[in-house]
């Protein structure tokens, strides 16, 4: 799910970075952090990925990143997550 | 004091044999909420972690005294599962299954018209009355127990999002309730709203929309004539194109109505506070209710 969402946005030239916001309820953070672990290593990412996670299993899901030895930038809240992509994509 | 449930609902979990149903009834038991029984027609007899589960939702009340059915079955039964609830004697009836055909939950509502039980969703988070009891799959540790505020909202997400700022501002909840995102559901604003102002622990509510449908702009009328307690609102969509659905059933502008813009106006015309960027919703709650 994840990697089809990481192709359709790659699909755009005009894309310089992309911004993860999760709060999850039937989602999982775990879920969902594997399904960017996996999708960042088939589809090689080629621009910077902001990630801001809370909600159901939280703890499980940041230390999936963590271990994952990927570039991801981790952000704290929604206000951090969109001033940092916005750094990015502005440098 | 909450609304709608408290620490002495006895809940039972339809569909509590799926995967998600498992997961997230042990989730509200885990939190607190008195699980009595489990519905999985031809499982009468088995048990999960302990619950008894039964083939019908009348054995369960029966058996039980459960009074809140909490619903995980998948869409193409969703809505018998639903009117076999209002059938049983439960007074409210939590629908969590996304993807019920609209042509099924008109025949739901029009079943339910004529019943004395509530309906919460389909397509929603669920309701929570921190501290007492978590019927949905939201997560409980972002909420903080003893009120003042109630939070009523159409995406499961932005709630989670706009408790958690209260959270982290000190604010507590008195219930927060996810109303859904199908254009045919239960209960809605002007219900919930309704409640808030008649419930005196609750001294503010937080109302969150989306675009599509009419629901807010009637609620703010709503507001404006019977509400006497601060509102803070949110409306979520508003870069969204007319015509495309914004991942909910009922969130697509169609024609000249729906959009954000003119849920805004109206919401303001009738002294809502409207937060304008969701990264400051915390602060502006503690400005408006005065912590």
């Amino acid at each position: 799910m994840v990697e089809n969402g990481f192709r359709i946005i790659l699909s755009d030239p005009n894309v310089k970075g992309i911004l993860i916001n999760i709060f999850g309820g039937i989602l999982r953070c775990d879920i969902l952090a594997e399904g960017v672990v996996q999708a960042a290593r088939k589809t090689g990412i080629s621009v910077p990925v902001v990630v801001r996670m809370e909600g159901t299993n939280v703890e499980k899901g940041r230390q999936i990143l963590k271990d994952s030895g990927l570039n991801l930038i981790t952000a704290v809240d929604l206000r951090d997550a969109a001033q940092k992509v916005a750094e990015i994509v502005k440098a | 004091m909450s609304i709608f449930v408290n620490k002495d609902t006895r809940l039972l979990v339809q569909g509590i044999t799926g995967k998600e149903g498992q997961f997230h009834t042990r989730q509200c038991v885990a939190y607190g909420t008195r699980v009595v029984a489990g519905v999985t027609p031809g499982k009468a007899g088995q048990n999960m972690d302990g619950i008894p589960v039964f083939n019908t939702v009348q054995d369960a009340v029966k058996e039980t005294g459960a009074n809140c059915s909490m619903i995980f079955v998948p869409p193409p039964f969703a809505a018998d599962a639903i009117m076999e609830a209002s059938d049983s004697g439960v007074n409210l009836i939590v629908a969590i299954t996304e993807g019920i055909p609209v042509l099924d939950m008109m025949r739901v509502k029009n079943y339910l018209s004529t019943k004395a039980c509530r309906l919460i969703g389909p397509n929603c988070p669920g309701i929570i009355t921190p501290g007492e009891c978590k019927i949905g799959i939201m997560p409980g540790p972002i909420h903080k127990p003893g009120g003042p505020i109630g939070v009523v909202s159409r995406s499961g997400t932005l709630t989670y999002e706009v408790v958690h700022q209260l959270t982290l501002q000190n604010i507590g909840q008195t219930t927060c309730i996810g109303i859904g995102g199908d254009p045919v559901n239960g209960t809605n604003f002007i219900d919930c709203l309704s409640a808030f102002q008649n419930d005196p622990d609750t001294q503010g509510i937080v109302m969150v929309g989306e675009i599509g449908g009419a629901a807010e702009e009637d609620a703010s009328e709503f507001i404006k004539n019977h509400v006497t307690k601060p509102v803070v609102g949110f409306i979520a969509g508003l870069t969204a194109p007319p015509g495309r659905r914004m991942g909910h059933a009922g969130a697509i502008i169609s024609g000249s109505s729906g959009t954000g813009q003119a849920k805004i106006a109206a919401m303001k015309a009738c002294g809502i506070h409207i937060c304008e960027d969701l990264g400051t919703f915390g602060p502006l709650c503690a400005r408006v209710f005065g912590k």
